[in-house]
């Protein structure tokens, strides 16, 4: 970032490459689009250029970046709201589109008794109960897992306290369990209320 | 009301405590108290392993990966639009310039200009006559590029149209959009303006397709192009442009095994091949063909009108009212919405003598392949359960790819 600051391109190339996938990562489950993530992740890039002089090296620039891109999400979900978009998943499919939870109910329903769910339907399960918490919860939770931010990293990506992630990280854990809890008792067969 | 804020508090204090200590994140003595609690708490220590479980579970989330022209995109857009402090500094000492001065610098750049697009024009270098080429190839076949990867996976028309013999494959293709295959008339301005209009997805997952497909042989090049060309001016070119992208959504949801099979095997029982997979998929219970999707909501339809007072004593009087003075479609719409939410609630709806009578009669209108996966099902509630989770499944997946079909009107 250093050199970036004193405006060598290459460096920009290599910091865009090296962050690129991560930063896409997190979007895309902020916002749920994959197009919207990558414009939101260009955005986040030019204005990491753009604010390059005011950068303090004693920061983490990855606190600093994922600054910028919670504050974006914010403002594009906002957006979003108002344009009253439908989220639309686009690993649906047609076997595997739909409500997940309603693939596992024909797949708990008795047509196939002895059928382990397997990768795709894990990933739907812990997609819809990720997407089950509320956005400062889901962000803490991206953050802490795939980002391996402590408390105060997140704090100061989030502008809250360490102890308000504690207790946002403590309550989206509470609800990821509730979300899994029949997923992980019965060892890898949900139990879905019909 | 006092103890139940109390305990709630407390709750709330103890998972945060199992959190933060998986998290790492607890003072010395703190971590010390709450692991020798740890070792004598049974309870807490299950309660650890749930939350270890739950977090390793978030691995199966995918990691999504740019596309291959993100980055260089991205340095383009932030050249293109990120203001320099370099030039603001020039802006700087411009402003003290005399105004003469400027003239002639114009008058002297402009010749410049002029001169150096002349020589450009009339002596063109061969690498920019080479990215001219690259650029021509991409505006010339940018329709075709845009279904690269669909056409990949085809062999060619008399495939298509051998798929399309398939009754799923057909119902599926008389409701889908138009992909835009054939809009081969629009003039290369068109398809710059267009290019341009995209999104940066959009925009990555054309250069995308149009570098996989520079890396082709030739000869397989030309076959692809050929095929294309073959579509679109072949007298069913209308379905035959929709039913390669309906085939191509439903290969991509195969078991990868099944992608090879089909890809190895010869094009004469390729067809045979994947009617096999299909009926693999209705006798699960996954796939619903046409007909029976009809029946069942022909019942559907039966079953709501006739339990409508039993349906709207659940709504509140206003919605009541508005239901009721819908026409008898609508009306019907509506109801098998509501049926469908308070089905769980109170699943006697459906159980009447009447109504086992007229399912019995419905499910003998289904294909066999229904008929077997409802004999399978014990009760009759999990049976009309199948059927409700069928339907709402079929329209959803019609929802999502915003398609309107002669009977939408009448399932949603």
């Amino acid at each position: 970032m250093l050199l970036v600051q004193k405006g060598d391109a290459n460096a920009f190339e290599e910091l865009v490459s090296r962050y690129q996938n991560r930063l896409i990562g997190v979007l895309e489950h902020l916002v749920g689009k994959r197009d919207l993530a990558e414009d939101l992740a260009q955005e986040v890039f030019l204005r990491v250029y753009r604010a390059r002089s005011g950068y303090q090296p004693q920061a983490k620039f990855s606190t600093w970046l994922f600054t910028i891109a919670n504050n974006l999400a914010s403002n594009a979900r906002r957006s979003l709201a108002r344009r009253r978009e439908v989220h639309i998943d686009r690993r649906g499919s047609e076997g595997l589109s739909g409500d997940p939870l309603e693939q596992m109910a024909l797949a708990a329903s008795g047509l196939m008794p002895n059928r382990q769910l397997d990768n795709v339907e894990a990933c739907l399960m812990v997609q819809q109960a990720i997407q089950g918490l509320n956005d400062r919860q889901r962000m803490a939770v991206l953050l802490a897992k795939f980002e391996d931010m402590s408390y105060a990293d997140i704090a100061e990506v989030m502008q809250i306290s360490p102890k308000a992630v504690k207790s946002l990280l403590s309550r989206a854990r509470c609800t990821l369990r509730e979300t899994l809890a029949s997923y992980v008792r019965s060892g890898k067969q949900p139990r879905v209320n019909l | 009301m006092a103890d139940e804020i109390h305990s709630s508090n407390e709750s709330d204090l103890y998972n945060e405590q199992i959190s933060a200590y998986f998290d790492g994140e607890m003072a010395a003595d703190e971590k010390a108290r709450f692991e020798s609690r740890l070792s004598r708490d049974k309870t807490l220590r299950s309660q650890l392993r749930i939350l270890q479980e739950n977090w390793s579970l978030l691995e199966s989330l995918p990691r999504e990966q740019a596309s291959s022209r993100f980055t260089a995109s991205t340095v383009e857009m932030v050249a293109l639009r990120a203001p320099s402090t370099s030039m603001s500094r020039a802006m700087g000492w411009a402003r003290k310039i005399p105004g003469w001065l400027w003239i002639l610098l114009a008058a002297l750049l402009s010749g410049i200009t002029g001169y150096t697009a002349i020589r450009a024009v009339t002596i063109m270098s061969p690498v920019s006559q080479f990215l001219e080429d690259r650029n021509a190839l991409l505006l010339e076949h940018a329709i075709f590029l845009e279904h690269f990867q669909e056409y990949q996976l085809t062999d060619n028309i008399d495939f298509l149209r051998g798929i399309n013999e398939i009754d799923y494959f057909a119902s599926r293709t008389k409701v889908a959009s138009d992909p835009g295959i054939l809009n081969h008339k629009r003039d290369l301005i068109d398809d710059k303006r267009r290019i341009t209009g995209m999104n940066s997805g959009e925009k990555n997952r054309l250069h995308q397709n149009y570098i996989s497909f520079l890396q082709l042989p030739q000869n397989e090049r030309a076959r692809l192009i050929n095929f294309h060309n073959a579509l679109v001016q072949s007298n069913d070119a209308e379905i035959l442009a929709k039913i390669l992208i309906v085939y191509a959504r439903w290969y991509r949801q195969l078991d990868p095994l099944d992608q090879v099979e089909i890809t190895l095997r010869p094009q004469s029982d390729k067809t045979e091949y994947i009617q096999k997979i299909i009926s693999a998929g209705v006798q699960s219970g996954r796939v619903v063909t046409r007909n029976d999707l009809i029946i069942m909501q022909e019942w559907l339809d039966d079953v709501a009108l006739r339990n409508e007072k039993k349906i709207l004593r659940f709504v509140e009087k206003d919605k009541r009212d508005a239901i009721l003075n819908l026409n008898q479609t609508d009306k019907s719409r509506q109801l098998i919405v509501l049926l469908r939410r308070y089905m769980k609630r109170d699943p006697v709806l459906l159980m009447n003598s009447l109504e086992r009578k007229k399912y019995q009669a419905m499910a003998s209108r289904l294909s066999d392949e229904w008929q077997q996966n409802l004999a399978r099902l014990p009760t009759i509630n999990q049976k009309i359960q199948l059927v409700l989770d069928a339907t709402r499944r079929v329209q959803r997946e019609r929802r999502t790819r915003d398609i309107r079909s002669p009977f939408d009107s009448s399932i949603n």
